[in-house]
């Protein structure tokens, strides 16, 4: 079988557990507002991203949304969909502003086995991770026991949220300065 | 009579108790008790395998690692999936496979490794990967696929008796569809140490108890 990215039949498998605006208050309990973009990356932001991920990491929309409190930034989230086995894993990564996991929350899970890693307690491992950590399972990740590869895509998935919402930044501090 | 037979073996059997639940909460949690070393050979080097003339991949129990120097230095390189699962790393033309044990295949350019996932057949478990003339051969728990083409045939299916001394042990060890009962593991070691410490508490108790008796 030839792993879907997006599947067209229903899922007999898929349990939803957050919507996104639930998502976004139990990540964002303190902020005013939250603004929300659809992510567009570049060829250049690919490149950028898959040299510091060392995999690649093309495919699945994305959305990026800005926490703020009082008009003051204070986190970012971004909604991924990772491919798990056969299907993708959507899930929601919250970032500092110094680009360190603060959060994470499964959304939606479609695969038949696996769904433990939407547990807290396979999640709370990445709290306080920023880039410099490898993210590998077995080295500095414990993976679920029969969830193998939904541990290895979220512990991936969650190092790509990192560096997307970097990357994103970056691009816009530049662009910024150029108009400046 | 039956009493004093309860006792020692109840003492005969408290060390293999204690051995059985220190171990199995170590190995519940083995990451908790991980030293933190990312270097080549404080990780149990395991495989190396040559993937071109001047570079060599090191396989450790963590991480994978590559050397262009002969060996004198390995830096570790960076996977989407664990090192512990790989089980074949197969050179091809210019490009790098690796196969995992859950059943996904990665490849990778030499020069700049950047791991994409390839297309497999619709397997659950890859036991090996190699190249031969016809194309790469993947040996699974479905049977012997080659791709030619870039498809994926079935030369031979697979149609080994269920393996019932891998099943018992995958029992023994919680992991037969029971990956969700490892809090419950812990629990239950942690009450055996428990029993076995109160159990030795009261044992050596109870002759002191009977010694006083007796000065009495």
């Amino acid at each position: 079988m030839v792993p879907q990215c997006f599947a067209e039949e229903s899922l007999l498998f898929e349990q939803r557990y957050f919507t996104v605006p639930e998502a976004l208050d139990t990540l964002f309990p303190d902020a005013t507002r939250v603004s929300s973009e659809s992510v567009q990356l570049t060829d250049a932001d690919i490149v950028a991203i898959e040299d510091a991920l060392g995999w690649d990491s093309s495919g699945g929309a994305m959305h990026l949304y800005k926490a703020y409190a009082s008009d003051e930034l204070i986190s970012y989230a971004i909604e991924l969909n990772e491919l798990g086995k056969y299907f993708p894993i959507t899930f929601m990564v919250k970032v500092s502003k110094e680009y360190v996991v603060e959060d994470a929350l499964v959304l939606v899970y479609r695969e038949k086995v696996g769904a433990s890693v939407r547990k807290r307690r396979f999640l709370k491992q990445f709290f306080s991770k920023d880039k410099t950590h490898p993210f590998m399972l077995n080295l500095d990740v414990d993976g679920i026991t029969g969830a193998t590869i939904s541990s290895a895509t979220i512990s991936s998935g969650i190092k790509k949220a990192i560096l997307v919402v970097e990357q994103l930044q970056v691009r816009q501090l530049k662009n910024e300065s150029v108009l400046d | 009579m039956l009493r004093k037979l309860h006792a020692f073996l109840g003492l005969f059997s408290v060390v293999f108790l204690l051995i059985l639940s220190i171990t199995g909460i170590y190995l519940n949690y083995p990451l908790s008790f991980n030293s933190g070393a990312y270097q080549a050979f404080e990780q149990h080097p395991k495989q190396v395998v040559s993937v071109s003339d001047s570079e060599l991949l090191l396989l450790t129990k963590k991480a994978l690692f590559s050397s262009t120097d002969s060996g004198n230095t390995f830096s570790m390189l960076r996977l989407p999936f664990s090192a512990d699962s790989i089980v074949s790393i197969t050179p091809v033309n210019g490009l790098v496979y690796i196969a995992t044990r859950a059943g996904l295949l990665y490849r990778s350019g030499l020069t700049k490794k950047r791991w994409v996932r390839v297309d497999t057949p619709d397997v659950n478990e890859i036991y090996s990967l190699t190249y031969s003339p016809n194309g790469l051969c993947l040996l699974s728990d479905k049977g012997l696929f080659i791709q030619a083409k870039a498809e994926w045939a079935l030369v031979q299916e697979n149609n080994s008796r269920i393996d019932l001394y891998y099943m018992m042990k995958a029992l023994h060890s919680g992991y037969a569809g029971f990956a969700w009962l490892k809090p419950l593991f812990t629990l239950a070691a942690f009450a055996t140490l428990y029993l076995c410490v109160s159990g030795l508490l009261i044992y050596v108790k109870s002759p002191s108890k009977l010694l006083t008796k007796r000065h009495k």
